[in-house]
């Protein structure tokens, strides 16, 4: 089946077919190729009619195949919650071709496709509100295609002052004429675009227009709200990011593998250890190795730690933009205790790459067991108190309880994973639904909330660093003996040692080190549970050394479109509020 | 010399040095508040300029005054320069009324250690304590609303405008508890001037936190609202409105805002040492240590200001609202006609039947406002697994 088009007229039989194979087959990837006509039939029929509910789109993504006939392909990611079916569609498109937006079955398509659209210049027929999202509006070509130059910006020097000069001239002049809302006003066809119009009509209505951000305290780096206000309360909001938007998936085309890696670090930063695992995962899957179990259970111990991490950057941030500057520097203090660890493992504190193609860079150094034990054990009276700050506080809980409601229906239509959707009572966590690592050997609960406001989301993620404890005690207790990396010297380093004494192994340093491995041709996508929900890398090979394409499928960036959805209604204090409870990260947003 | 000048020359005096003394509590309280913040939160806090610091307000105060004061181009041109102005004489002026210290007798004239006091000269010449002494004092803190507001709407910013909305509303409605709180007190000592309020609590032999202890939490509450301190300090709740009303100012017009709130502070933990903690007296009747014990009560609520801050997030806007009309001034005026009546027919048990009351009414408001939180808070339907484990069975676990 993954092979043949599906057309308009395959659609029934087709379905008949998954449906089939989701009886035999449960949580197993199906693959489909589909005709671009044919998408938008074939998603409402997987998503309403068929019984298969496939409820949940996980991602949209494109690769330029620059040479190919049709020159791009659309994948599309979906999955059905909580039965753990998975599904790929691939659309051919050619270039100058229009595809049906699914935004009228999956919400959270929205950005997705205006991402693709904004990437590739693959326009969408009937999508409400397509422009660009991540480049400013009048950026000029699309910069994922193949064709679209690299760029550098050019030092500058006494000889060439004129160059630099006219560069920064012309780039200045891409901004001029763009209004208060980032628009571009004078002929282009964007200025007519629904966003700009939506709060253009709220001004004209005598509403308030409040920009919140890029550079705002409690916007978690360079997020941009623009609020329509009543008063002190929101009428509408419209999100603009962006900002940090670093180009990491262009610039992971120009690397090889391992060296890709390091950039993964950069996406989510709070939790990079995550990062790498997921791109890891991904590259071993091409390449088709299992890492030996010590490796497995050290990534794990990791991951579990980073999660901790993370977590208490969110819970000291989040109280802190709640008015709680105390539990911030607490968190952080705690905090530092896991950066020590990460030091004292790398050497480095938070861009660790630690976790490594083929298992992991290093083992462990002497020391880190008794650090990690350390932790484990001054960390849950931490916590304790840390509820005893905030859980029954009552103006802790007069700002969180209530706010920012998201019903479950709407969740998973905007495909918000991770401690939001469990907040609302779905027990959705990819480590168990499909375990990856080593996650099977490791006993833990999936914490769930029922009002899916912002406190439910603060007791589920001070109960996930409770359940991290108790997997990084587990795969503390049960660390197995033996290797912590494949031992194939054509993708991983040969030992140090080793070089002095081996040919062989000195010749293997050289090329694994100057032009990495060579995978074979094909694609991966393996997904995992960061801290804010359902993340995974799509990698896409084309038998040399150097990704052909890398995506990274990030949770905030379904999660933050729901935001919108959450304020109406509440006060402007309330966006804070549930900005924190989002807990995005711009830098994965943006990537 | 005619007696008339030689009590303005005692009063200049008595002016300076109490300003004086008024204005170093707003750098020191400002070291107190890094220092104890600081101590709070596993921090060292200001330690490089001076000994443990103690220098670092002044030079915080010079690097203000250095920088450059900027006027957004769409501000208002009259307004927007002397807004913090507007802020900062109330708020110096509010201290005129408080006694610090008991009669000092010099030779043949006494006079009270409080700038509008009485004075008695030679020859039968005598000036009274102000009269209303408490109405200017309230009259006063309500003025400096305008400078708030007027900041905030002339500096043409959203973020300032919203402070500033959300600050007038505030202070006007925690004006009311304020007074109301205070009116058990006044009773009590049957006299509008502080000095008797302080000589009517060494009268009684009790400070009035015991028999209007409900009066003193609504004034505590009031008071930091009327303050805008955490977890009051929405106006300038700087996660959200990124400094509120004084986001546009700089310089000395911003260190104007900041001194202002501190003698704020400074003013309505006076206030409160007054009203409820006995005043300047305390072991001994020798005049000179008078202002130590009252410096030492002060340092209390001034801790205590910074110990709230340090623990508690912030309410919300309409929460604070609420708090105000729906709690607080209900409360304050049950408070109220209890102490009336209880004066009106026992007044010889006054003390003991109003701290039996205060001890009921508190007990009712304490349940009653953790059921309202429970009731608009508990909407379990059913029993998820984070709420299941927490926060009770955290207790068992750890």
């Amino acid at each position: 089946m993954a092979n043949t088009l599906v057309t308009k007229d395959l659609i029934p039989q087709t379905i008949q077919d998954i449906a089939q194979k989701a009886q035999t087959l449960e949580g197993k990837e199906i693959h489909l190729r589909a005709e671009k006509e044919a998408i938008l039939h074939l998603c409402q029929a997987l998503r309403n009619d068929s019984g298969l509910n496939y409820n949940f789109l996980s991602d949209i993504t494109a690769v330029d195949y620059y040479t190919a006939e049709s020159r791009f392909e659309l994948v599309y990611r979906m999955y059905s919650i909580p039965e753990g079916r998975r599904l790929w569609i691939k659309v051919p498109v050619g270039i100058d071709q229009e595809v049906d937006t699914v935004t009228s079955v999956w919400k959270n398509a929205d950005w997705m496709e205006r991402e693709v659209f904004d990437m590739f210049g693959i326009r969408f027929s009937g999508h409400p509100d397509l422009r660009r999202i991540l480049m400013p509006a009048n950026w000029i070509g699309h910069p994922l295609r193949k064709d679209h130059p690299i760029g550098s910006e050019e030092v500058q020097f006494t000889v060439n002052t004129g160059d630099i000069t006219s560069q920064i001239e012309f780039l200045n002049s891409r901004f001029e004429g763009m209004d208060f809302f980032g628009y571009v006003e004078r002929g282009s066809e964007l200025n007519t675009l629904y966003g700009a119009e939506k709060m253009k009509k709220y001004e004209e209505e005598g509403k308030i227009i409040l920009n919140m951000g890029p550079q705002h305290p409690s916007t978690h780096g360079v997020l941009r709200v623009i609020l329509a206000l009543e008063g002190e309360t929101i009428v509408d909001a419209d999100l603009d990011i962006g900002y940090l938007h670093t180009g990491i998936e262009k610039q992971a085309e120009q690397l090889i593998y391992q060296q890709a890696l390091t950039l993964t670090d950069r996406m989510d930063y709070v939790s990079p250890l995550m990062n790498n695992l997921g791109y890891s995962m991904s590259v071993e899957k091409i390449l088709g190795v299992e890492v030996p179990p010590r490796g497995q259970y050290l990534r794990v111990l990791l991951a579990e730690l980073t999660r901790i991490g993370s977590h208490l950057v969110w819970l000291g941030t989040h109280a802190l933009e709640i008015g709680a500057v105390t539990v911030f520097l607490y968190c952080f203090q705690d905090r530092e205790l896991l950066l020590d660890i990460f030091e004292l493992l790398s050497g480095q504190r938070m861009m660790t790459s630690w976790i490594n193609i083929g298992g992991l860079r290093d083992d462990i150094p002497e020391g880190f067991t008794h650090a990690v034990k350390n932790f484990l054990e001054v960390f849950p009276p931490r916590l304790k108190e840390y509820h005893t700050l905030l859980t029954n506080n009552p103006i802790w809980l007069k700002r969180t309880k209530g706010i920012g409601y998201l019903s479950l229906e709407d969740a998973l239509d905007y495909g918000v994973s991770g401690p939001i959707l469990r907040a609302a009572g779905m027990e959705f966590d990819v480590r168990k639904t499909w375990p990856y690592s080593a996650y099977s050997d490791f006993e833990f609960d999936i914490p769930t909330g029922e009002n899916s406001d912002v406190y439910d989301r603060y007791l589920v993620r001070m109960e996930e660093m409770r359940q991290s404890l108790r997997i990084a005690e587990q795969a503390l207790a049960k660390l197995p003996e033996g290797d912590y990396r494949i031992e194939d010297y054509k993708i991983v380093l040969p030992p140090r040692q080793r070089l002095d004494v081996s040919m062989e192994s000195l010749i293997h340093h050289f090329l694994v080190a100057t032009q990495g491995f060579l995978p074979p041709k094909g694609d991966a996508y393996v997904s995992y549970e960061g801290p804010r929900g359902e993340t995974g890398y799509y990698i896409v090979s084309d038998g040399s050394g150097k990704p052909y394409r890398m995506h990274m499928r990030s949770p905030s960036f379904s999660a933050l479109q729901s935001m919108p959805l959450m304020v109406r209604g509440h006060y402007v204090s309330d966006v804070i509020s549930v900005l924190g409870s989002v807990d995005m990260i711009m830098g994965e947003v943006d990537r | 010399m005619p007696e008339i000048v030689i009590f303005l020359l005692i009063k200049l005096v008595m002016t300076i040095v109490i300003f004086a003394l008024w204005m170093t509590m707003v750098p020191f309280m400002i070291w107190l508040e890094r220092k104890v913040i600081a101590d709070i939160q596993i921090r060292i806090g200001p330690n490089r300029v001076g000994p443990f610091g103690l220098l670092q307000p002044i030079a915080d105060a010079l690097k203000l005054i250095m920088k450059e004061d900027i006027t957004p181009a769409k501000a208002d041109k009259l307004i927007y320069p002397i807004a913090p102005a507007l802020l900062m004489v109330p708020a110096l002026l509010a201290i005129a009324v408080i006694p610090i210290g008991g009669m000092v007798t010099i030779g043949e004239r006494s006079f009270t250690l409080q700038i509008m006091g009485e004075y008695r000269g030679p020859n039968g010449f005598f000036v009274p304590e102000l009269d209303a002494g408490i109405l200017l004092s309230l009259a006063l803190s309500s003025l400096g609303v305008y400078g708030v507001v007027l900041a905030g709407w002339s500096s043409a910013n959203k973020y300032s405008l919203l402070g500033g909305m959300r600050s007038s509303a505030q202070m006007l409605s925690y004006e009311l508890p304020l007074g109301v709180a205070l009116v058990g007190p006044l009773l009590l000592a049957s006299s509008l001037r502080l000095n008797e309020v302080v000589n009517a609590q060494s009268n009684f032999g009790i400070w009035f936190i015991i028999p209007q202890f409900v009066g003193f939490i609504i004034f505590l509450m009031s008071g930091t609202a009327e303050v805008n301190r955490a977890p009051f300090d929405l106006p300038e709740a700087e996660q959200e409105l990124i400094g509120g009303y004084h986001t546009e100012y700089s310089s000395f017009r911003f260190a104007m805002f900041f001194m202002a709130e501190y003698l704020n502070m400074v003013t309505i933990s006076a206030l409160a040492v007054t009203f409820f903690l006995g005043g300047y007296r305390l072991f001994t009747d020798i005049v000179w240590l008078q202002p130590i014990w009252f410096a030492l009560k002060l340092m209390l609520f001034l801790y205590l200001f910074v110990w709230i801050r340090g623990t508690w997030p912030r309410v919300r806007y309409d929460q604070l609202m609420a708090l105000g009309w729906k709690v607080s001034l209900p409360l304050a005026l049950v408070n109220l006609a209890i102490t009336a009546i209880v004066l009106a027919y026992v007044p010889k048990r006054a003390v003991l039947v109003l701290t039996i009351t205060s001890i009921v009414l508190i007990t009712i408001a304490y349940y009653g406002s953790s059921y309202n939180i429970r009731r608009s808070t508990d909407m379990t339907a059913r029993s998820g697994y984070a709420r299941r484990h927490l926060p009770e069975s955290e207790e068992t676990r750890i």
